[in-house]
């Protein structure tokens, strides 16, 4: 076990390794500019006093080698200072941590709503397979799939600001800020935690062991709760596990159209703007929570199933 | 059998959603009664600080247009130059001009505005790594205080645009206060009609009325400006009364109207124009590039790609600017004019072929990039198009390895002046020379205009260059774009400015 969560720690840090030389050199690939793109994102004019390109080099650290830039970005990253954004001119790490922050309540409450949701309709859907509700779930879900989140977002606005105006169009101000986003952040994990439910429930229901206990006269809301849900519900905690790790990134499309300056806003703007340590500390720090949660799941199953610590070459 | 009754639960978890969608609805209602007109102005904008409140960046235009920062001088929404924190001004040398404070303003943190604050404010942004072109070394030398209430802007080479320059909300004045860490801080910095309270970065800015206001307190109490990047959500957000002014609105968003919302469009300095490259075949010919633009249709481009919400172009200026040429009008489409003057360049329409550069960070230049493909295309000649990010495109135009590049060019971007434009874009030493246009009798009436202080004058010299690059046709000015703004018919005193310095005024009210 401890060999193992060695081993993954190791390869954790080797891609994060990979990731932040990524970040560094990915705004070098193309023919334009790093600091010309950082001027025209601070003034709207396409014509650039050739002296100011070099002022702003020179006092941004650019005009150094870049696998100087890079290792003393990497330097003072390992001691967790991540310098100060090109833009807004302030502390990234306390940026980043903000931000990060602010997606994780739109992951872990989207992640809540979609699971409350999801745990008893796939259970009821796997009870009567083929019945009315299990196809009601069926068309459910696949329809929550199919709908993109910049389709659902304008329209979600659309009838609950605009038109019955019980929820605010956008903003990160009060909790009626919250529920739109979240609600509709949802809907996709919910559908997929709802068919996984249904499937794994389905599996269960036809274990040995339910049929025992529910042959000693254990009533079945006791059985699926005591057996079924504790063996069915790993497939359903491996993939919430996976929607966080996405989720804490942040949702680019959610987060730009309801305002909210959250992680997938960050990286975007970064982008756009061109403000290179706030982009290289978001990518490493999205790769890190990413690989992270992974690792944690990972060593979870082994707590949870020691059969498998075999197969892993953990013992 | 016994079952869960699930059923039971849903039912349960239904109410329970209403009953949080019912508490979100009430606590809304609140905040919106609460932020009611009157009390709270909200402006749904799409940009906030992009530069820690750098002054030389366009942060400082985000300060001015929310009533905070002021300058020495005020562009005002008519054009012209009006006092700001500066009473008066003279020319006292032709490389000097002396600028009189007001007397009795204060910045919001009770420090008085003096000459030695004003000089403190203007050369940290003068001295700025990358300075403002409209405040730069290059057209400024010098800020000094003469006496308490005296400041002398100094400038390389005679200036007659020094009031203009000090009307730029790259030369607002903060607080000594504003300017003591990484960042500039504009809470309780400025001097205007509102102060900032509060900067809630890439959110909101608070600001709170400045009752000490030199021109008189403000009619709203509190001023929020909301950083909401999604145009439709900011048009929204007005509809809904969650904000009373939307800024910065494309064309698709509000094309009908609504019920209290009024929808203030207003022509920019801003004009989209086909560059071609002057100095090499086939563009060098002048009768090629007045065939290419007798080949295009600007109406047609200005009521397709911008659905309306462009006018054709009459030449490098809008049409009401007192240095456009008189009866300035768009050229008309005319495909026997460009077939003629192609056969009389002995060029034959079937033998161009034309790489058309187009560049991804605006939207719109793809679309305009076909629709020119296809009117050309009408007359034979073969046009492809590569499009890619302007900085990989720039190094080959500015070397002149390029044919043709559509481009959207601000023409008044630091100054109400088009010397600075005319000089980067059309003088033969030019820093923005992409039409690689060079001509001698142009240059000298281009350097003769920038340093005429007569107004009229150098007005008459600017049309001149521009009724050339009209007629020569060597740029093919394509449409004058517009900006829309969304204003709540609850809010009254709303004006677009032509150079988007003010948003927010003490004349904004609450309509009764």
């Amino acid at each position: 076990m401890v060999r193992f969560a060695v081993r993954r720690a190791l390869i954790m840090l080797a891609m994060l390794l990979a990731v932040s030389m990524l970040a560094f050199a990915v705004p070098y690939l193309g023919d334009g500019d790093p600091v010309r793109d950082l001027i025209r994102a601070r003034v709207s004019d396409q014509a650039i006093d050739p002296a100011a390109v070099e002022g702003l080099r020179v006092q941004l650290g650019l005009d150094r080698p870049l696998s100087v830039q890079y290792l003393d970005w990497l330097g003072r990253a390992l001691t967790g200072d991540f310098g100060v954004s090109f833009t807004s001119r302030l502390s990234v790490g306390r940026t980043v941590a903000g931000a990060l922050m602010i997606s994780a309540i739109l992951a872990v409450s989207a992640l809540l709503l979609a699971l409350a949701v999801a745990l008893p309709l796939g259970m009821a859907a796997a009870l009567r397979p083929g019945g009315l509700l299990d196809g009601f779930v069926t068309v459910f879900t696949q329809a929550l799939v199919a709908l993109p989140e910049y389709w659902l977002a304008p329209v979600g606005i659309l009838v609950f600001a605009l038109y019955l105006g019980w929820l605010p169009s956008a903003g990160w101000n009060s909790p009626a800020s919250l529920v739109l986003p979240v609600a509709i952040l949802s809907l996709r994990p919910m559908a997929y935690l709802t068919r996984v439910t249904r499937a794994s429930m389905l599996d269960v229901l036809d274990s040995p062991y339910i049929l025992a206990a529910r042959s000693r006269g254990l009533a079945m809301g006791q059985t699926l709760i005591r057996h079924g849900l504790r063996n069915g519900i790993i497939p359903v905690i491996t993939l919430l596990a996976l929607w966080l790790a996405g989720l804490l990134g942040g949702s680019v499309v959610i987060e730009v159209i309801f305002a909210i300056p959250g992680m997938g806003r960050l990286v975007y703007e970064a982008v756009i703007e061109k403000d290179l340590p706030l982009l290289q500390a978001g990518l490493v720090s999205i790769v890190a929570l990413a690989v992270l949660i992974n690792t944690a799941t990972d060593l979870l199953y082994l707590a949870i199933n020691p059969a498998l610590r075999s197969s892993h070459g953990a013992n | 059998m016994q079952t869960i009754d699930l059923g039971r639960a849903l039912r349960r978890l239904a109410m329970a959603g209403t009953g949080i969608l019912a508490l979100a609805a009430v606590a809304e209602r609140a905040g919106a009664q609460s932020a009611a007109p009157g009390g709270t102005l909200v402006v749904a904008d799409l940009f906030g600080s992009r530069a820690g409140w750098a002054l030389e960046t366009d942060d400082a235009f985000v300060l001015s247009s929310a009533g905070c920062m002021e300058m020495l001088t005020r562009i005002d929404f008519d054009g012209t130059v009006k006092p700001g924190l500066a009473t008066s001004w003279v020319q006292t040398a032709p490389n000097a001009w002396d600028f009189t404070l007001r007397e009795g303003v204060k910045f919001a943190d009770g420090r008085p505005l003096d000459a030695q604050a004003v000089v403190g404010s203007l050369n940290r942004t003068l001295r700025a790594a990358a300075p403002a072109r409209s405040f730069s070394p290059r057209v400024v030398s010098e800020v000094a205080a003469i006496d308490a209430r005296t400041v002398r802007v100094t400038t390389p080479a005679p200036s007659v645009l020094v009031p203009l320059r000090m009307g730029s909300p790259n030369t607002g004045i903060l607080s000594p206060a504003a300017f003591q860490g990484e960042r500039n801080n504009p809470v309780r910095a400025c001097t205007g009609p509102f102060t900032v309270v509060e900067d809630v970065p890439r959110q909101v800015l608070r600001l709170e009325r400045n009752p000490d206001y030199w021109g008189g307190p403000a009619q709203y109490a509190r001023v929020e400006f909301r950083i909401v990047p999604d145009a439709q959500v900011r048009a929204t957000m007005v509809q809904t009364g969650e904000a009373q002014i939307a800024t910065i609105l494309p064309g698709t968003v509000l094309r009908q109207p609504v019920r209290n919302v009024t929808v203030h469009a207003a022509d920019v300095t801003r004009v989209t124009s086909l560059y071609l490259n002057n100095s090499k075949p086939p563009f060098n010919d002048v009768r090629v590039r007045q065939a290419i633009q007798a080949a295009l249709d600007s109406s047609a481009i200005a009521a397709s790609v911008y659905e309306g919400l462009a006018r054709p172009a009459v030449g490098p200026f809008l049409p009401n600017a007192p240095w456009a040429p008189a009866g300035a009008a768009p050229v008309g489409r005319d495909l026997a004019k460009a077939r003629a003057l192609l056969a009389a360049a002995g060029v034959r329409p079937e033998s161009l072929r034309i790489e058309l550069l187009a560049y991804t960070e605006r939207a719109e230049l793809p679309d305009l990039a076909s629709v020119v493909q296809a009117q050309l295309g009408e007359l034979g000649i073969t046009v492809t198009i590569r499009v890619a990010a302007f900085a990989s495109l720039e190094p080959g135009v500015m070397a002149g390895n390029h044919q043709a590049m559509l481009l959207s060019r601000n023409h008044l971007t630091d100054v109400p002046d088009p010397g600075a434009f005319l000089t980067a874009d059309y003088t033969c030493r030019g820093a923005f020379n992409i039409s690689h246009f060079c001509d001698a009798a142009t240059d000298a009436k281009i350097a003769e205009a920038v340093t005429t202080a007569e107004a009229e004058r150098r007005f008459a010299l600017y049309a001149e260059v521009a009724a050339k690059l009209h007629q020569d046709a060597v740029t093919v000015f394509l449409v004058r774009e517009q900006q829309r703004d969304a204003v709540s018919n609850s809010v009254r005193g709303y004006r677009s400015h032509l150079f988007n310095h003010y948003i927010v005024t003490r004349d904004l009210a609450p309509a009764r």
